[in-house]
């Protein structure tokens, strides 16, 4: 009995003992909550831009998707988005981002794209069809389009560009290219399905402001 | 040796003057807010608003059976009572004066002119089934209430007119209705508005009010407001074990509490007398009651 | 032209009735003519504060059903005759009464009162509602918590909408010593997180439940209490007048204050 009494003198003497900064929570935990208040912004809203931003740089730039961060600050009552997304190296052109966006999308396409594929297997010759396949596969990241109205369009662009590119691809290194196509598409299949996996776990209502683990797992799955 | 029950005697404004033309005199003023154009139009063409504001959920025994007397429809009266609030009164009602509901007594919903759904009708239904008292029959004057009564599978009686179960509203002004007895504590917000003596065994807690038109009597603790002789009645009485109200009024009258509490609180009986309202022991105003003639005794 | 003024904070328990009473009863002693609305129907507060609530007859509805006149209803502060309460009524619940009809209280109440607070219920329903209807300025109060401070962000939002315009903020329940040792948030973190122009600080004070008890605004006191200064200091602010922040900071913890606190010494 005669300790505590001591030490809560000493305490109270000298101070000390509590955490000195639950100022600091408090201010930081208001702003996040009010510029989500403020933004009136549902989580999924958030988490499709979110996902739809790392889309767009992921095409042009490869993303270290471990320490990329988004954040809704406030300040004198302007709300601001801040990504703050670091760059490991510039994208060559004609190679195709990294996989571990929207993967239920994904794995949609995917599957539209099967009967397509045979179809085209039906029309034109393997090598043919392995082109369209990666042109499709390319095709499902577009998730900027949130008109789809030109979606014919848009599919009859990126299947040229695809083209184009697996040409590119081609003239940069000639024997390796179809390897290289092939792996990434085997990639994408196993990314997928893990994260569909994944994802049937209940997705928190808060919105997480860290990259969700579906994506950073499909990361790894594609770095192996 | 009684303490000093001076009541102040204070209306709530003290301004009575004329109104004021141009200028406003601060001490001295009438203030009215513009009528509704959209009430005053109607009220002209609707029929008078119910002129008793004092009409709440009801029970009252007719040759063996139960009348459960609704109050009036909200739209024409000036004291509304929406469901929610008759909904509460009704529990109170059941749960205040349970023990005097005689279990399997069969009841006659009177619900005049009210609009009731089938599934408020339903929920009354369960109130009464669960103090064991039968829903036998429902009266409405109005069709949409009947229809949904019907539908719900309750036997149903239509009346244009209030008859005589309707407690017709021309003869039920003359006498007041039987006393309402509640064994409750009635707590802050709750108001019992009754056509008769009121009577609470509990406290009436501040916050409260009732009002009736007959006397009031509280066995417990009173400290909310009370009206006695809400209609005009002089002669009204209120009495209360612990008398320590945040008001009390008898019928145009209104007092206050004194600002120094009693240090010991008796029973005791406010009255209209002379000069406003009083405050006397329940002893002693009981033996000043008596007539003269009879030989009185010292209160111990 | 009168000024309307709605006090409110979205989160219930920070002060906004203890605000009105103490801040309309400073108006008054200033010479202004008052009138404080409690808007809180259902669970009214405003008149045990004041402490008139012995004194109501007739409340805010019993005008609009027409039973009484306007000033029938108002209850005159016999301690201060500038300021005057229009109650609401206990019984009932807040959709009993609509905005439109609240306009028509105030807008008698202005023919005589030159400024108008409207003591706002909790939340941002239907009381709130009927509340900010016919306010044209209004106080937000606050404490420096997050919960608060969060509701009163969502208020003000609700006010812009409502081309309520003029928002000013109170800090309700500053803690000094909490903020010296960044424990809790300071008048500027506030004030930066809710960007409105501030109309004043109440340091948090015990006499404030002691003038609860007795129903008497903290402004009436003979010696004013650090609160009641602040409240003052609000109501000169209010009238347009330039009167600097109380000074609210503490003397420097060291040792010795720290010992004299522990030994009961007052420093």
């Amino acid at each position: 009995m005669a300790i505590p009494i001591i030490s809560d003198l000493l305490e109270r003497l000298f101070g000390s003992g509590e955490d000195p900064h639950s100022r600091d929570d408090v201010k930081r935990r208001l702003q996040i909550v009010l510029a989500h208040d403020r933004l009136a912004l549902d989580p999924q809203t958030l988490e499709m831009m979110r996902q739809e931003i790392i889309a767009v740089v992921s095409r042009y730039v490869e993303v270290d998707f471990e320490s990329l961060e988004f954040s809704l600050a406030t300040n004198e009552r302007v709300t601001a988005l801040t990504a703050n997304l670091p760059i490991r190296r510039i994208r060559p052109l004609g190679r195709g981002p990294d996989q571990p966006i929207m993967p239920e999308q994904e794995v949609e396409k995917i599957e539209l794209a099967s009967p397509a594929e045979a179809l085209a297997l039906d029309a034109q010759d393997a090598e043919a069809a392995l082109r369209r396949f990666e042109a499709n596969t390319r095709d499902a990241h577009p998730y900027l389009d949130i008109d789809r109205s030109g979606l014919d369009e848009d599919e009859d662009e990126s299947g040229t560009t695809g083209t184009n590119n697996s040409v590119l691809a081609e003239a940069e290194a000639a024997t390796s290219t179809d390897l290289a196509v092939g792996e990434s598409v085997d990639d994408s299949f196993r990314a997928s399905d893990d994260s569909v996996a994944l994802l049937e776990e209940p997705t928190p209502e808060i919105p997480d402001m860290s990259i969700p683990e579906a994506s950073a797992h499909a990361k790894m799955q594609s770095d192996k | 040796m009684a303490p000093d029950f001076s009541f102040m005697q204070d209306s709530q404004s003290d301004s009575s003057g004329t109104p004021a033309d141009g200028g406003v005199n601060f001490d001295n003023f009438i203030l009215e807010i513009e009528p509704d154009p959209e009430t005053t139009q109607e009220e002209a063409a609707q029929t008078k608003p119910e002129s008793n504001p004092n009409l709440q959920v009801q029970f009252k025994s007719e040759r063996g059976r139960l009348l459960l007397l609704l109050p009036p429809a909200p739209e024409k009266s000036r004291n509304p009572v929406y469901w929610e609030d008759l909904r509460d009164q009704l529990k109170r009602r059941l749960s205040g004066g349970e023990r005097f509901l005689q279990p399997h007594t069969p009841v006659h919903l009177i619900a005049r002119d009210r609009l009731l759904n089938s599934q408020q009708i339903q929920e009354i239904d369960a109130m009464l089934s669960d103090a064991q008292l039968p829903l036998k029959r429902i009266y409405s004057s109005r069709r949409q209430s009947a229809v949904a009564a019907a539908t719900a599978g309750y036997s149903v009686e239509q009346q244009t007119t209030l008859g005589h179960l309707g407690q017709g509203q021309e003869a039920s002004r003359q006498a007041m209705d039987e006393p309402l007895y509640l064994q409750t504590t009635l707590r802050s917000g709750v108001e019992v508005r009754h056509r008769g003596t009121v009577i609470v065994l509990g406290d009436a807690n501040p916050g409260s009010s009732i009002v009736a038109e007959g006397d009031i009597f509280i066995w417990g603790r009173l400290r909310g407001v009370v009206h006695a002789g809400a209609d005009g009645n002089r002669q009204c009485r209120i009495m209360a074990l612990h008398m320590q109200p945040t008001q009390l009024r008898i019928a145009d009258q209104v007092a206050r509490s004194p600002e120094d509490p009693p240090a010991q609180y008796q029973p005791e009986v406010a009255y209209i007398g002379p000069d406003g309202i009083r405050i006397a022991l329940a002893a002693e105003f009981a033996l000043a009651d008596l007539p003269a003639n009879l030989p009185t005794q010292e209160s111990p | 032209m009168s000024r309307i003024i709605v006090m409110t904070s979205g989160k219930g328990g920070v002060g906004k009735t203890t605000c009105t009473a103490n801040l309309g009863m400073a108006l008054a002693k200033a010479g202004q003519r008052v009138a404080v609305v409690d808007a809180d129907f259902g669970l009214r507060n405003l008149d045990l504060l004041l402490g008139l609530e012995n004194r109501i007859v007739y409340t805010a509805l019993d005008v609009l059903a027409g039973e009484c006149r306007l000033d029938q209803a108002l209850v005159k502060d016999k301690r201060q005759p500038n300021l005057a309460l229009l109650p609401a009524a206990q019984n009932r619940s807040k959709e009993s009464i609509k905005p439109e009809q609240m306009k028509r209280l105030i807008k008698a109440l202005t023919k005589v009162y030159n400024f108008i607070l409207i003591d706002s219920p909790a939340g941002i329903e239907m009381g709130f509602r009927n509340s900010i209807a016919a306010a044209r300025e209004a106080i937000i109060v606050t404490t420096p918590e997050i919960s608060a401070v969060r509701d009163a962000d969502r208020v003000i939002g609700l006010l812009e909408a409502n081309d309520i315009k003029a928002v000013r903020l109170v800090i309700n329940r500053l803690r000094p010593a909490m903020v010296a040792a960044e424990q809790m948030m300071s008048v500027k973190d506030v004030q930066g997180i809710l960007s409105i122009p501030l109309l004043g600080v109440i340091p948090d004070d015990e006499q404030v439940i002691v003038s609860t008890n007795k129903g008497e605004p903290l402004v009436l006191d003979e010696k004013l209490s650090k609160a009641g200064i602040a409240f003052t200091n609000v109501s000169q602010r209010l009238q347009g007048e330039k009167v600097p922040l109380m000074d609210l900071s503490i003397p420097q913890d060291n040792f010795f204050t720290r010992l004299k606190r522990l030994f009961g010494v007052s420093s």
